[in-house]
């Protein structure tokens, strides 16, 4: 039960805490999350039917098909992500919590639709690997069920998470819950990037600086929950390449200093002189 | 409420039911026969007929693997290990299954023209403990 669990864990958190910071995002701004759920339920629906439809026809994308479309995926959420910290880190200062600034605030109906997509896309991702993995889980010879339900409990956890990342979103103002998230997503959006190197070099698309960069098994053990947790937040697996090393290092450090340096006040603002 | 939830768990039976009947009904058709043992890969059998083949993996081990099929001609067991796993330079990726849990089995079809192949495990320190065998395709 423990294996099934783990991976569904894995499989499961990246696209449910990028869902839960988008929902938390809109909720705050006042807009309802019919969005959001059009483009989760669409993703789950495609990602199911496509592994049905591989199951019942015994066939599969060809791997390397698979692994580039996973690839070009992943730098699509990458793209999303890093909008949505840009436009995180440019408004949150004017946040204040008061509903004045709230309705100045106000995002238009285009970028809306693009977080839509963005839930899309970050569930596309890992979803179609999942719906197979569940399939397989509930199918294996030996405890079908406890299997089967070790990876349904993996993947409801991982909602539980991003659930929880939602309800603590909504209720702190923007400029905190930013600080909170915006480096969790400068995480999320490295390993992204990490795992897309990766997909596109299984795919034999990517060629340079594949050996090994360090070894990390001894603190995340393949198969454990912790290697899941970290796996599933900051895209670290536990041999990673020195590409997949550079370009997360490449984003994760000047984003991360982006998020956290402080907010730069316009200079009239500051040294406004109050005698008009 | 419960019955909502009663008609979704009836509904998701009614789905995965025709599925994995019609998964064992295709299992049978395999060319080789694999056992992942947490040290060793055993294959059954090691060479085949060019053309398409598919591998039936079986985990006999107590860890999660994966299979991994290398196209090139190099004896596995001179691979360089570089931080717990080995190093592929110069072998081509011609398809893998990842996560298969303990006591689970997964079918990997694959198209092979003549030549050799590595089948691998190599999450970290799997390969070093032994987890891999060469396939000859004639």
């Amino acid at each position: 039960m423990l294996p099934s669990f783990v991976i569904g864990l894995r499989e499961g958190l990246e696209a449910a805490l990028i869902v839960g910071i988008i929902a938390a995002f809109l909720v705050t701004r006042g807009k309802g999350l019919r969005p959001i759920w059009l483009g989760v339920a669409l993703a789950i629906g495609l990602c199911a039917s496509l592994a049905v439809t591989f199951a019942v026809v015994g066939s599969k994308l060809s791997f390397k098909a698979q692994e580039t479309m996973e690839g070009v995926l992943a730098l699509v959420a990458v793209a999303g992500v890093t909008y949505m910290i840009v436009w995180m880190r440019r408004h949150a200062r004017e946040m204040k919590g008061d509903l004045e600034s709230r309705a100045a605030l106000a995002i238009t109906a285009g970028s809306g639709l693009a977080l839509a997509f963005m839930a899309f896309f970050a569930v596309l991702r890992e979803g179609l690997e999942t719906a197979i993995f569940l399939l397989a889980a509930f199918q294996q010879a030996a405890e079908p069920l406890a299997a089967g339900l070790g990876a349904v409990m993996g993947v409801l956890l991982a909602v539980g998470l991003g659930y929880g990342i939602y309800k603590g979103g909504v209720r702190i103002d923007l400029a905190r819950f930013f600080k909170l998230t915006g480096l969790v997503l400068v995480f999320v959006a490295a390993g992204l990037l990490a795992s897309a190197v990766h997909s596109l070099a299984e795919a034999g698309l990517v060629t340079v600086w594949q050996s090994t960069a360090f070894d990390l098994s001894w603190l995340v053990a393949p198969g454990s929950v912790r290697e899941s947790l970290l796996t599933g937040m900051f895209g670290l697996r536990p041999s990673p390449t020195v590409a997949e090393v550079l370009v997360w290092l490449a984003y994760a450090i000047p984003m991360a200093i982006y998020v956290w340096a402080p907010a730069r006040r316009p200079a009239t603002e500051r040294h406004a002189v109050p005698a008009a | 409420m419960t019955n909502r939830t009663t008609r979704r768990l009836l509904l998701a039976s009614a789905l995965l039911v025709p599925i994995a009947a019609a998964c064992t009904e295709s299992g049978g058709e395999a060319d080789v026969q694999v056992s992942l043992q947490d040290d060793s890969v055993t294959l059954d059998p090691d060479s085949g007929a060019a053309g398409s083949l598919t591998f039936s993996a079986t985990n006999d081990g107590t860890e999660t693997h994966e299979i991994e099929v290398f196209r090139g001609d190099v004896d596995p067991a001179t691979l360089p290990i570089e931080g717990n796993v080995a190093s592929t330079d110069g072998l081509e990726l011609v398809d893998e299954i990842e996560d298969i849990t303990p006591g689970s089995s997964a079918d990997l079809t694959v198209d092979l023209d003549a030549g050799t192949y590595v089948i691998m495990c190599n999450l970290p320190g799997h390969f070093a403990q032994g987890m891999y065998s060469t396939f000859e395709v004639a």
